[in-house]
């Protein structure tokens, strides 16, 4: 198990990792996840050895190894640009760790290459220059398991590469990482890659972890607004508390139509800014049928392939608000742009959200 | 005549303008020289028409004596600050651009320094400083003034190399295990060979055509470039045209080479 407790770094006066503790099991998939300059990397960085930590300590299974050098430490870090060496062939590139670390290569370097699935007879020899980037990045995850670490971190190894290819990678990631008994530690700003891959997402925001939990959890129940917005296109409706009380809140909102109460707890939670609801939660009908409502004129009508997004107004506030529909839904009701309609949703798919802290 | 055609003309004229100035450069750079190496192949004692062909002139500067003591002297020097400023030059190439220290940017730029000073002056100054100093005047006093003149030249070369490196390559090789001595022997180094190599190529062209700062501190030792110096200002011979030229060819080369490994390490 991984351990970090208290880790904080500061540059000058700056706080780029403040106080983060977790736990991470052997073995499993944990997903960090922030927006840029959030902190992720120096965390990552940290773990790796590359950065000594302000305070803090790290463990991996009761061994400190806070102050261990990277070359000693059983990490080993795949670079957001990959970083092969490239006046080396692919073979040399893999073998290169296992020289360092004075170890023996027999058989290792094919058997590494099957992992990653590239053919051995084929790219054994290829310069790295050669290679397409999916390519490239194979043999840099190939290069980082040949010692066979304890733990893999990956620094948005896979942000440069296409869709299409990524969704790839992703799936073997995540397949590789049940074959071998290799704890990963991913870091990205794609909450996508977080929730395909993770058995254990961190979202952190300002140096801080904001929310921990299975993905599932945190898609479902975001602690704050800062969260919902990150994990999934979301409307959020700012709104008064006119009363708290007995684990609920009482709101004010010009314009809501339907219910105005909601549960919210515990009573130390902090005072609750918005509702969050969800883009696909939400349907846009000629009239009120669901609980809760708002009056809306369409803006404009996209179709996004499976489903369509509508974007509206709010006749009153002039904010705007998206829905996604399916197609026949939209077909059904013939929505087009001008029509005065209801922004509309079942109340338990309502998120009653703190601001949080960004 | 329309707005369409006024306004393509403009870009028509800069950039006849611009190939009018390219022809000058070359013309008012290669017409000293190519007359140079006209004046090498002729037979006259001077220079004039009708030209008649001879290679008397470059044979008599092999065989000369004089000549080939210059030589001698200009590789004893030429070598040593080859070596010095390339290993100066690179050390400091790596400094600046693999690693990150307080005051970077003003290392840069006092590193930079000699190469913006006239040359004269400083090898006037080396020259007041070797006499101060007691280092004295002679082939070693010579190293040392080129030396210091020439590895920020190399700095300069061998930087644009590592420049263009992975700026994670290195961390990437701790990360797999490697220590220092690895890192740069199997990683770094041959990643910016190319650089140290025509930056080596560079000071020893440098330092084979320098005149100023060595003929300041030379003392009695006589180079090639003073020696042509001494013929033109004391009983001119076409030797001069012919020594001259030779030491072009060679620079020619060498720089020609050094392009083509900057080009091909570019690619």
């Amino acid at each position: 198990m991984l351990k970090a407790t208290n880790l904080r770094k500061e540059y000058g006066s700056t706080v780029a990792v403040e106080d983060v503790d977790f736990e991470i099991e052997t073995g499993s998939f944990a997903t960090i996840v922030g927006p840029s300059g959030c902190g992720k990397s120096t965390l990552l960085r940290m773990l790796a050895g590359h950065l000594s930590p302000t305070a803090g300590q790290i463990e991996l299974d009761g061994i400190d190894i806070t102050d261990s050098s990277p070359q000693s430490r059983p990490t080993s870090l795949v670079f957001q640009s990959w970083s092969l060496f490239p006046h080396m062939t692919v073979a040399e590139n893999i073998e290169f760790p296992i020289d360092a670390q004075g170890l023996e290569s027999n058989g290792r370097i094919e058997t590494l290459l099957e992992q990653v699935r590239l053919d051995p007879e084929e790219y054994a020899n290829k310069q790295v220059t050669d290679l397409s980037g999916g390519q490239k990045q194979r043999v840099a995850l190939a290069r980082s398991l040949a010692y066979e670490p304890d733990i893999l971190l990956l620094d948005e190894p896979l942000a440069s590469l296409d869709y299409v290819l990524q969704k790839k990678l992703q799936r073997e990631l995540t397949e590789l990482n049940a074959e071998l008994n290799t704890t990963f530690i991913y870091v990205t700003h794609s909450l996508e890659s977080a929730l395909i891959m993770s058995d254990q997402l961190f979202v952190i925001d300002d140096g801080s972890i904001i929310q921990r939990g299975s993905p599932d959890e945190i898609y479902q129940e975001p602690v704050d607004k800062f969260v919902a917005e990150f994990m999934g296109d979301a409307n959020v409706f700012p709104i008064d508390v006119v009363e708290r009380a007995d684990g609920r809140i009482r709101i004010d909102h010009p314009v809501l139509e339907g219910r105005q109460e909601f549960p919210y707890g515990p009573a130390d939670r902090p005072v609750p800014e918005c509702l969050v609801v969800r883009h696909d939660d939400t349907v846009v009908k000629p009239s009120l049928e669901h609980e809760l409502g708002i009056p809306v004129t369409v803006v404009n009508v996209l179709n996004k392939g499976n489903t369509a997004l509508v974007e509206t107004r709010d006749k009153h506030e002039d904010a705007e608000y998206v829905s996604e529909m399916s197609l026949e839904q939209v077909s059904d009701i013939s929505l087009t742009v001008d029509d005065d309609a209801y922004l509309q949703w079942n109340p338990d798919k309502t998120h009653v959200l703190p601001k949080g802290d960004s | 005549m329309s707005m369409r055609s006024d306004r393509s003309l403009v870009p028509q004229l800069s950039t006849g303008l611009w190939y009018g100035y390219l022809v000058l450069v070359i013309a008012f750079l290669m017409t000293p020289l190519l007359s140079l190496i006209i004046a090498s192949f002729d037979s006259g004692q001077t220079f004039s028409l009708p030209f008649e062909f001879t290679l008397k002139w470059y044979s008599n500067a092999l065989t000369s004596t004089s000549v080939q003591s210059a030589v001698d002297s200009t590789i004893r020097i030429s070598i040593p600050v080859t070596v010095l400023s390339t290993i100066i030059g690179t050390a400091g190439a790596i400094a600046y651009t693999r690693y990150s220290f307080p005051g970077q940017e003003y290392f840069k730029i006092v590193a930079l320094l000699p190469i913006f000073f006239p040359l004269i002056l400083l090898g006037l100054g080396m020259s007041m400083w070797a006499n101060v100093t007691g280092l004295g005047y002679g082939i070693v006093p010579a190293i040392i003034g080129e030396t210091v003149w020439i590895s920020p030249i190399v700095m300069f070369v061998v930087s644009i190399s590592a420049l263009g490196v992975d700026p994670n390559i290195e961390e990437a090789a701790r990360d797999l295990g490697a220590d220092t001595l690895t890192i740069y022997k199997d990683v770094l180094l041959p990643l910016i060979v190319n650089g140290i190599v025509s930056g080596g190529i560079f000071a020893f062209v440098l330092s084979w055509n320098n005149y100023y700062i060595v003929s300041y501190l030379k003392g009695s030792e006589i180079t090639i470039t003073t020696w042509i110096h001494g013929r033109m200002t004391q009983g001119f011979t076409p030797v001069v045209p012919a020594l001259a030229s030779m030491i072009f060819y060679v620079s020619l080369l060498l720089l020609l080479v050094a392009v083509l490994m900057e080009l091909r390490s570019s690619r």
